[in-house]
């Protein structure tokens, strides 16, 4: 069942015992009132346990709005049966301001802010000191990935979106060089895109557009964009599927979605061989821990096989000393260190034995690059499929 | 006896010290004739000013609420065949609300009574107690949506009334720290 207005819509998901709010429930229409009470009085009263009230895409409500929620949860309260939880998201500043309140009308109603639960690694790639780890990477991929970009079928006028854009680089490059009509970069760190909206105004593009906003429930309409980009971002999610839908949904029938995945598996080094391979299978090994999947290069063609796309292409992109700067990339290694040794070691709480050894697994691949005689790789796949019509 | 009278700290939020970015007059019976206009307003007003802050979307969802509810409010309490001038504003710490209509005594009480209350000290208590009650046990002379902006988003109300041309003012300050917290 549906309950439906002008500019909203709330459905009932009985898999997580779930009513999903969406759009904007700004009325002052007595039936429009009437009728989600009705709703939740009915769902209400059919089930056990705990009901969910799910806001995220909720974009606004009115006073009246908020008052027939008070309805329902007065109505829940007289009950005394089931358990509410009212969730909510950062991204919309009505719920982070007013659903919290609610919570405290009776002990229980619980709110949850989702941006705080949907994948373990979040805290750690939103803080401004992972922006020059997405840079340094974007400097080494952007020369290879462009081409990349225009065999799976970018073309100048479309409406692209970078989903997870983290700080705006590849949005902003791909804005320049390949001229989309529009480039929307959604992110959920606020670093990123306060950092990708200054590169903006400094650069002066106009086609492009950076909205905070949460991968696993974007304020976009359907089938909206033309070519959707996810770079680099799916691994470190515990849940992927819960974008791969979102991806999904806000593509046109004919559009394509373009995805890139980690391997930590294809980083090879030589010399000190043995001791590359040792870190970046314990670094995977913490990922793991971590929620991520740092081999999800590999799964890409099943990933968008399952999506049900077609036309799926797959290409590798290799970085290495051969065809990328030295430096460069002795900076990427140089961040992942950090982030592996120092970020991710203090949140998993790892021995000293084990963060020794991983700063010298970091450190030899470093020497690696920096001696002239040797040679390393980075790769990472490229995979990408077209919406069936 | 002067003609103009205060509730709350009117002068202390003057946007004639900091910029105003948007102002539109409307008449009071659009609203009336169909109450989707304040959603309508309210967005146009929010997507405008939003490129202002470094946090667009967080401030495009805070200026459309707020300048919803108290769109809604001064068009209940108006004159029907007035305008309401509205204005959005940006001090250095702050963003103004600034709406002004013509309302006669006794249609503007229960909205200064409101704007008493939520600059008395209990407004936390009085906004629980809304909350907590069934809608037909609230006070008639109470505006919820005028409560739930000052109590959430710590907004500064204050309305100017003029006794002689029954011209009043609001005016709601928020500041940008609301934005980002």
């Amino acid at each position: 069942m549906i309950v439906t207005g002008e500019h909203y819509t709330v459905t009932y998901d009985p898999l997580d015992q779930q009513l999903n709010f969406e759009g904007i429930f700004r009325t002052y229409n007595k039936d429009d009132l009437k009728n989600i009470k009705n709703y939740f009085s009915e769902i209400h009263n059919k089930v056990k346990g705990t009901l969910k009230l799910n806001f995220r895409k909720l974009r606004y409500i009115n006073s009246a709005g908020i008052q027939a929620l008070l309805d329902c949860l007065h109505y829940a309260k007289s009950q005394s049966k089931l358990k509410i939880k009212l969730i909510g998201t950062k991204v919309l500043t009505w719920e982070v301001k007013t659903l919290p309140r609610l919570s405290e009308l009776w002990d229980q109603i619980e709110f949850i802010m989702h941006d705080d639960n949907f994948y373990e690694s979040q805290g750690i790639i939103e803080q401004d000191d992972f922006i020059p780890l997405l840079r340094t990477q974007t400097r080494l991929l952007w020369p290879l990935e462009k081409k990349i970009l225009v065999k799976h079928g970018f073309k100048s006028g479309m409406k692209a979106a970078d989903i997870c854009c983290g700080c705006g680089d590849v949005a902003l490059l791909i804005a320049k060089e390949l001229k989309p009509s529009i480039m929307v970069g959604i992110d959920h760190s606020l670093p990123g895109i306060k950092h990708a909206t200054q590169l903006q105004k400094e650069f002066d593009v106009s086609n492009a557009d950076f909205k905070l906003g949460d991968a696993t429930a974007l304020m976009l309409d359907d089938e909206l964009f033309d070519f959707v980009i996810c770079r680099l971002s799916i691994q470190i999610f515990s849940k992927p599927e819960e974008i791969l839908k979102e991806l999904y949904r806000i593509t046109k029938p004919g559009g394509t979605i373009y995805l890139i995945g980690e391997d930590y598996d294809l980083i090879v080094g030589y010399p000190n061989a043995e001791s590359i391979r040792q870190v970046y299978d314990k670094a995977g090994i913490y990922g793991k821990q971590m929620g991520m999947d740092l081999y999800n290069g590999k799964k890409l063609f099943s990933i968008l096989a399952k999506l049900k796309l077609r036309d799926i292409r797959i290409d590798y992109i290799h970085v290495d000393t051969n065809n990328s700067d030295r430096e460069d990339l002795a900076n990427m290694i140089k961040s992942w260190r950090y982030f592996s040794a120092d970020t991710i070691g203090k949140q998993l709480n790892i021995g000293k034995q084990d963060y020794e050894q991983l700063l010298k697994g970091y450190d030899d691949h470093i020497e690696t690059i920096n001696n002239p005689l040797g040679y390393t790789i980075w790769t990472v796949a490229a995979g990408s499929g077209v919406k069936r019509k | 006896m002067s003609e103009q009278t205060y509730i709350g700290d009117f002068n202390s939020f003057e946007p004639k010290t900091g910029v105003t970015h948007i102002a539109l007059k409307q008449p009071v019976r659009d609203f009336q004739l169909d109450w989707r206009r304040y959603n309508l307003i309210s967005n146009y007003f929010a997507e405008y000013s939003s490129y202002l802050f470094e946090q667009k979307d967080r401030a495009e969802n805070l200026i459309s609420t707020v300048l919803y509810e108290l769109t809604e409010a001064m068009a209940q309490y108006a004159e029907t065949n007035a305008n309401i001038i509205i204005k959005l504003s940006t001090l250095q710490q702050a963003l103004v609300f600034e709406l002004a209509t013509f309302s006669a005594p006794d249609k503007r009480e229960p909205l200064l009574e409101t704007i008493k209350v939520i600059n008395r000290e209990d407004l936390n208590d009085t906004y629980f107690s809304l909350l907590a009650s069934d809608r037909s046990e609230q006070l008639a002379n109470i505006h919820f949506g005028l409560v739930l902006i000052a109590h959430d988003y710590n907004a500064k109300f204050a309305l100017s009334e003029n006794t002689k041309n029954n011209v009043i003012t609001l005016r709601v300050a928020i500041t940008k720290e609301e934005i980002y917290s």
